[in-house]
């Protein structure tokens, strides 16, 4: 009993120790991102500066309703998001510090907020991954008309309402279509048994590529993320972007983004790390180790996925179709989606 | 202790209050929760929930009931081969955390599965179906909680009186007629206590049936906290949750309640052993396979996982593995769970010793019963209930290690309380009499005899609350502040995403830590407590 107790006040002192070192020179970050592809960038950020970041990976609901309740002494400095749904929930609830400088102004004002509450820092667009031993890929729909058709019923997979992508994917459904057309094509997919895996396009990927369902909806980068499989056998997948003929309506491109918290204990270091961002050592750290576009028109796209758009030599947001809308107005349509995916029960 | 009357009632009270406040602050939410949230509630989340929450936990409980059951048959009454190491080794799978034991199987079972990967290295190329959904959580369910009821019903069976079935026989009762209306009924009470427990287990579940993605209520509270921008929905959940988890409870209790199943005496005899014959192999084949299922595959499965993340690294390397953070993480959950342990211990001892010296009081045993209750309760509920204490008394507390702490011990208290009531309960209350009557003052007797008879219920009531604080995942991913990973939340990201490279690290630490507990309840039992 007593070795026991030993032991286990040197390892408190261990902890304590390692807590009473804490630097001053800190950084508080909330990401919704998922901690393994936000690391890599805020590791670059703390070589680069010497600032230590103190990271708080979660889901963007959980993170939003802490900071909007701490908004008078907040805890986190800046606020990482996956999509601008979220981004413009927060602004349009005070919780954002407008920021503008000569690096975010080199981002084109399509992807970042009017006022300067946020900026976008990756772009992501929906698309289908699907498994070539399943399927082949002229029978892939290339519409999403066409993915509504019986004849898919049981094959693809998707992720449920917990998704934030999956939400605002829906938000500019509604936006692009109108309501009732929205709900037609949600619940023809929901009555051809899409399965809803969880709230983790990882699960759609992996299990995709596993061979337990021929398609799955994603964002695009989870296609490349599964291309580099380490087992070879998971690799054998294909990508399909949608509404990308002539005329057609195209992917929404949507981004990730950040914003500095209104009231920040660490203001300095907060947009010293969104100038970092937006700079093209990050913004090449998100085209090469996450398959994202780059938002900055000098980084190049990572070469894996121009050729998935077979437009070698160009840039991914220039060889996408994308949707047309504005993303900022994901925001006000969030509550409203929400209720139409509660509605035909997508979950 | 000659405390004054209201002392005792204020110690008792004020630590069942600290105890009730998450409850009172989920209900006090829910009350506030719009009309209409309700109704959406009520029409769309509950009747699936409920149907899928009560089918789990029936199932998980019979499954438990007769695994559990058949093998403390087996090792007390049978000729099994073996029975000396089987014993101990069946209680064993408990180290492994439920979670854990789940990302395993998910993993190990399906479409190039590492199952499938394993038997075609073996030369057995087989496909294996993958195991989402019911059937695959309640096998998860029943394989993490068979070794509670074992441990209950062996004990049980252990201490049975035979001149009971002996009588019977004398009177003529054929051996089904013996079985049925004389031994089960002594087993009754191990069988409800059994029962209840992981009807519990199953309902307040969060980490499996996410992984197995069947949605229960605990996994839709988890999601409308995480996805959605208000917990009102999550709230008025909560409520029907614990409602439900009140009439389980209610449900044992006049089962069990006011009848008496032991015999005066207990006559402790060798038992007649049951000779299997030919079925002596197939019953040790059956237990070995239940011990590679609950133990051996998935630590098989974790160590394959670290040996790949150290050998063919990844090609992306996105998460770098680092040994600093790994140790971090460790020293995290250590700092949580000694606080916890430490305060629990300290909050339960008074409670516990008022408990047994004024047994009578009937509001000293209300409150003893009140402070109880967060254990019967999900991880999840006393999380959003500890998240709302904060966010309408103290704000800048909430997400904070205080509450990662506040919520682990409102969790875990009943299970020092427990152990400590049984200490001061073995000591004689003359001893305390006599040491006044020598001189000692009333502060002097409760240090000097009750705190050193007691010590080792103390202490084990520290270990047990510090192991389980160390294995809790929903209250440490929900009110963790930033930066502070501890490992099951470290195992947990991980996994969620997919990395189980980066999981099979953090996840076999923690099978580590846990070994002192599986050590203690094979020491028990060695002594054949009951």
């Amino acid at each position: 009993m007593k070795k026991w107790l030993l032991l286990i006040l040197v390892l408190l002192q261990f902890a304590c120790a390692r807590y009473c070192a804490a630097e001053d020179n800190t950084l508080v970050v909330f990401s919704a991102r998922k901690q393994p592809l936000i690391e890599p960038v805020i590791s670059l950020f703390e070589q680069q500066t010497g600032v230590k970041v103190v990271l708080k990976a979660g889901k963007s609901g959980a993170l939003a309703q802490q900071i909007l309740h701490e908004l008078t002494a907040p805890s986190a400095d800046v606020f990482i998001a996956k999509e601008s749904g979220a981004l413009e929930y927060l602004q349009s609830n005070g919780a954002f510090a407008s920021y503008s400088s000569e690096a975010t102004a080199k981002i084109p004002s399509y992807f970042k907020a009017q006022d300067g509450s946020w900026i976008g820092i990756s772009g992501r667009s929906r698309a289908i991954i699907y498994n070539k031993d399943l399927i082949d890929e002229s029978a892939v729909p290339k519409t999403l008309d066409a993915l509504t058709d019986t004849k898919y019923a049981g094959k693809i997979a998707a992720v449920n309402s917990g998704n934030e992508s999956l939400v605002a994917w829906v938000s500019a459904l509604r936006i692009k279509l109108g309501d009732e057309k929205t709900k037609d094509i949600l619940l023809k997919l929901k009555n051809n048994d899409i399965a809803l895996l969880s709230d983790s396009h990882t699960d759609v990927r992996k299990a995709v590529g596993r061979g337990e369902y021929a398609m799955g909806l994603i964002n695009h980068y989870y296609y490349h993320l599964q291309k580099n499989e380490t087992d070879p056998s998971l690799r054998n997948v294909g990508i399909v972007y949608l509404d990308q003929q002539p005329g057609g309506r195209g992917e929404i491109v949507n981004v990730c983004g950040a914003g500095i918290i209104k009231n920040a204990a660490n203001r300095r270091n907060a947009e010293q790390f969104i100038d970092f961002l937006v700079s093209p050592d990050a913004q090449k750290l998100f085209a090469e180790v996450n398959f994202e576009y780059p938002l900055l028109p000098a980084v190049e796209t990572h070469p894996e996925v121009l050729e998935s758009l077979n437009a070698p030599g160009t840039s991914a947001l220039e060889a996408v179709r994308i949707m047309e809308i504005e993303i900022d107005r994901l925001g006000a349509e969030l509550e409203k989606t929400r209720a139409l995916l509660e509605e035909v029960q997508w979950r | 202790m000659a405390l004054k009357l209201p002392v005792k009632y204020g110690i008792s009270l004020i630590v069942a209050c600290i105890m009730a406040l998450p409850c009172i602050c989920v209900i006090y939410g829910a009350a506030n929760v719009d009309f209409s949230v309700w109704y959406r509630t009520v029409t769309r989340y509950v009747p699936y929930l409920m149907v899928n929450s009560v089918i789990l936990a029936l199932t998980v409980t019979c499954g438990a009931l007769v695994l559990g059951g058949v093998l403390a048959f087996l090792v007390e009454r049978t000729d099994l081969p073996l029975k000396k190491f089987f014993a101990p080794a069946l209680v064993t799978p408990l180290i492994i955390p439920c979670y854990i034991l789940a990302l395993c199987y998910v993993n190990f079972f399906g479409n190039k599965g590492v199952g499938e990967k394993l038997f075609s290295f073996l030369g057995l190329p087989v496909t294996l179906p993958a195991i989402y959904g019911f059937s695959g959580a309640a096998f998860i369910l029943i394989l993490g909680s068979y070794p509670y009821v074992y441990t209950i019903i062996r004990a049980s069976i252990h201490n049975i009186d035979l001149t009971f079935t002996e009588a019977a026989q004398c009177l003529g009762m054929g051996r089904r007629q013996r079985m049925v209306s004389v031994s089960l009924p002594l087993l009754l009470p191990a069988i409800t206590a059994g029962s209840v427990l992981t009807g519990l287990y199953a309902l307040s579940d969060f980490g499996v049936v996410s992984l197995l993605r069947y949605p229960t209520f605990v996994s839709a509270i988890y999601h409308e906290i995480n996805g959605s921008y208000n917990y009102s929905i999550a709230n008025a959940l909560s409520c029907f949750l614990m409602l439900f988890t009140f009439l389980l409870l209610y449900i044992q209790d006049t089962l069990t309640g006011r009848r008496l199943f032991v015999s005066a005496k207990n006559h402790l005899r060798p038992k007649s052993i049951i000779n299997l014959k030919y079925a002596r192999i197939p019953a040790a084949c059956f237990v070995i396979a239940i011990i590679i299922a609950g133990l051996v595959l998935p630590i098989g499965t974790l160590m394959y996982w670290s040996y790949s993340a150290s050998h063919a690294a990844s090609t992306l390397s996105i998460w770098a593995f680092s040994w600093d953070s790994l140790i971090q993480s460790g020293l995290n959950s250590v700092l949580i769970a000694t606080v916890t342990a430490t305060a629990c211990v300290a909050l339960s001892l008074p409670v516990a010793y008022l408990s047994v010296r004024e047994k009578n009081n009937r509001m000293i045993r209300i409150s003893a019963w009140v402070a109880q209750f967060g254990f019967a309760l999900p991880g999840i509920l006393v999380a959003l209930g500890v998240s709302l204490v904060f966010r309408f008394i103290v704000p800048t507390l909430n997400f904070s290690i205080a509450a990662i702490v506040i919520a682990l011990m409102t969790h875990f208290f009943s299970q020092g309380f427990q152990m400590i009531s049984a200490g001061i309960n073995q000591v004689s209350r003359r001893l305390e009499e006599g040491a006044r009557l020598l001189g000692f003052s009333s502060l002097k007797t409760f240090g000097y005899i009750i705190l050193r008879l007691i010590r080792p219920a103390l202490f084990s009531a520290w270990l047990i609350v510090f192991l389980s604080s160390m294995r809790e995942l929903p209250a440490s991913l929900l009110l963790r502040p930033a930066g502070f990973d501890s490992l099951t939340v470290k195992v947990w990201l991980a996994a969620s995403e997919g990395f189980y490279e980066q999981a099979a690290a953090p996840a076999l630490l923690l099978i580590a830590a846990s070994l002192p507990l599986a050590y203690s309840i094979m020491h028990h039992q060695h002594k054949g407590a009951t």
